[in-house]
């Protein structure tokens, strides 16, 4: 049994596995000052484990938080089950903050917010947006602080899925892709390590900025970045959100002023290179 | 028990907060989400003004939990005005139980306490119109096997469970607190008489006595163990209740008419033992003839403080002592053969038969 520790923030994560491998894994994934053993001084934010069970053959790694349990995987997939356990944690357990499913980049201080569900291109273009130099903070949830309306950043590797990592290759060779999963249940699953910058400034905070919804739109030619009335960004956001509904009136306050405070853009693109010049015309 | 850091705060969070270091809390955050109590904890805390000893991210995480509770809590009372409207104009009564009652009454424990679906107890023949009431309001069966369905209404103590077509919310309507098929038979008439309506509502609520009663007989006449200690928090904060209304005297009686005696009693040693709560000790000085500890408190105990061994032989043992309650041997042993002889014709309809 393999315990340690996995010192990300705004949330930690104690781990007991009993795969020596998926260790190794994230070593390749996250930085090793923030892997550790267990401390028995430090308060750890949540608890997952990974345990053999029988449950079929081919499938004998559990994936759980103590009794809770999460998922049955194989070996090979442990890694991306890993990330999402952790991903589900957080989603079910935070409501410190206002959750929103977006990926945030920062800029001089200020922050962009790129939400949009599954299929939107956010993750490829969280990627490409990293690559040119904006810090990461999360390319998967925006936790907006509930008073200071700040954004927290929640550094962790970049999931890429299907086509998206082999574009992110062909664009950027240097790109450091690593731990690529076939046959998952979202498809290929590649993580994009976080750039250095984004894991320097891994506990400050920036400013929200802009708020981009952005498309993939493969037949169109002209890109379209289209001012977007607060109230349908208000609307938009509190559909993409974790945990809108959980935090009533205070979720109601901190998107309001979350969405007053920036600037609103509804983004159609097919062309990177554009959508790469025009936010950074825009930003 | 693993559950040992959590049971060490709820029993003396004072001492608890003290004490603990980074590995207690991080095992009591997991266990508290585990057993659906970190909001609970949380207002404890605050209710014992314990809450600046407490490391900021606990708190944090307290009020994370709390917030998530809240919100139930609203949609709770939502609910049951939708529901005003259904049973307004009914012509038998309506009793909340379980969480929900505990929140109609504002009870303290009520604050921070999760729960899953809505409880309603009406009378056995007026289920049926009950049932047909929620159907017009939303509320519909979720889809169940005839055998399966056959078995909630023959021998159970409630409606299959029904789901608002939208909502999603879920309400169990019962028409006793105990299953009818089982060796026990208890009486729930007084429950029903005893019931006072919440002001401005067309709600019922039972007793305190009889709400802590209805908690002691789900705990300790039943074999999951999955929800102990909610059960037992629950219990130890009902009981208080009970001996802040002055209702002692009157739950045992009530006890002895509903023939739940041993479950007041299994209660009150468990609470004694864990809590060494005051009530408890005054109605097992006063009224109990066994001075030995009943099978259900000790194994109760045992699962919850023994370690290893003892720890998982008062599971088996408690696992088939709430079985043999619950559901008599020759019932047992009809529905062990009919289950799997009632799908195997299902199969035989649905794939072999020839067209």
């Amino acid at each position: 049994m393999t315990d340690f520790a996995l010192n990300t923030a705004p949330f930690s994560v104690l781990v007991t596995s009993r795969s020596p491998a998926l260790r190794a894994a994230l070593t390749e994934l996250y930085p090793l000052s923030l892997l550790s053993k267990v401390d028995a001084n430090t308060i750890y934010d949540f608890s997952l484990d990974v345990r053999r069970r029988w449950a079929g053959w081919g499938r004998p790694f559990h994936v759980s938080s103590g009794q809770q349990h999460f998922r049955m995987t194989d070996k090979a997939q442990l890694v991306p089950v890993f990330e999402w356990g952790l991903n589900w944690c957080i989603a079910s357990y935070q409501h410190q903050y206002l959750a929103i499913h977006a990926a945030v980049l920062e800029h001089g201080g200020k922050a962009l917010i790129l939400p949009a569900p599954p299929g939107s291109g956010k993750s490829t273009l969280c990627a490409v947006l990293m690559q040119q130099g904006w810090r990461l903070l999360s390319d998967e949830m925006c936790l907006i602080d509930l008073s200071s309306g700040l954004i927290w950043p929640y550094v962790r590797p970049v999931s890429l899925k299907n086509q998206s990592i082999a574009l992110i290759k062909q664009w950027y060779p240097d790109a450091r892709v690593r731990q690529i999963t076939r046959g998952t249940t979202k498809g290929t699953v590649g993580y994009l390590l976080p750039s250095d910058l984004s894991w320097q400034a891994y506990q400050q905070p920036a400013q929200p900025a802009w708020v981009v919804f952005p498309q993939y739109q493969p037949e169109q030619t002209e890109l379209m970045l289209t001012p977007l009335p607060k109230a349908d960004a208000f609307m938009h956001l509190a559909y993409n959100s974790f945990n809108y509904n959980v935090l009533a009136d205070e979720g109601f306050t901190a998107l309001s002023a979350l969405v007053q405070r920036c600037a609103t853009y509804r983004l159609e693109y097919a062309d990177i290179n554009q959508v790469i010049r025009e936010l950074n015309a825009l930003c | 028990m693993l559950a040992r850091p959590l049971l060490d705060f709820l029993t003396n969070p004072g001492h608890f907060v003290q004490q603990a270091d980074g590995a207690r809390w991080t095992a009591f955050l997991q266990l508290a989400r585990q057993h659906g109590l970190t909001a609970r904890c949380y207002y404890m805390l605050q209710s014992q003004g314990l809450m600046s000893q407490v490391p900021e991210q606990i708190r944090l995480h307290g009020l994370s939990a709390a917030r998530y509770s809240k919100k139930q809590q609203h949609s709770l009372f939502y609910e049951l005005q939708q529901l005003e409207a259904v049973f307004g104009r009914a012509d038998f009564p309506c009793v909340l139980l379980k969480g929900a009652a505990y929140r109609a009454l504002a009870l303290p424990m009520s604050y921070g306490r999760l729960f899953a679906d809505i409880d309603l107890l009406v009378p056995k023949a007026q289920l049926r119109s009950a049932r047909d009431k929620l159907f017009f309001a939303g509320f519909a069966e979720l889809p169940l096997s005839d055998y399966d369905r056959a078995y909630y209404l023959t021998w159970s103590h409630q409606n299959p469970p029904l789901q608002h077509y939208q909502r999603g919310t879920v309400i169990d309507l019962h028409h006793h607190i105990y299953p009818p098929a089982s060796a026990k038979h208890i009486d729930i008439q007084v429950l029903l008489e005893h019931a006072t309506p919440l002001p401005g509502s067309a709600f019922l609520v039972p007793t305190l006595a009889h709400l802590f009663l209805h908690a002691a007989v789900h705990l300790f006449y039943q074999e999951e163990t999955h929800r102990l200690l909610k059960d037992i928090i629950d219990l130890q904060d009902l009981l208080n209740e009970v001996q802040q209304q002055q209702q002692l005297e009157f739950i045992w009686q009530q006890a002895q008419q509903m023939q739940v005696q041993s479950a007041l009693v299994d209660a009150c040693q468990v609470l004694l033992t864990l809590f060494d709560n005051q009530a408890a000790r005054q109605l097992l000085t006063q009224h109990s003839v066994v001075r030995r500890q009943r099978l259900g408190a000790s194994l109760v105990l045992a699962m919850l403080t023994g370690t290893g061994m003892t720890a998982w032989a008062a599971r088996q043992l408690w696992f088939l002592r709430g079985h043999s309650l619950k559901m008599r041997w020759h019932i047992l042993l009809y529905h062990a053969v009919a289950k799997p002889a009632n799908g195997l014709r299902q199969l035989w309809r649905s794939k072999l038969k020839p067209r």
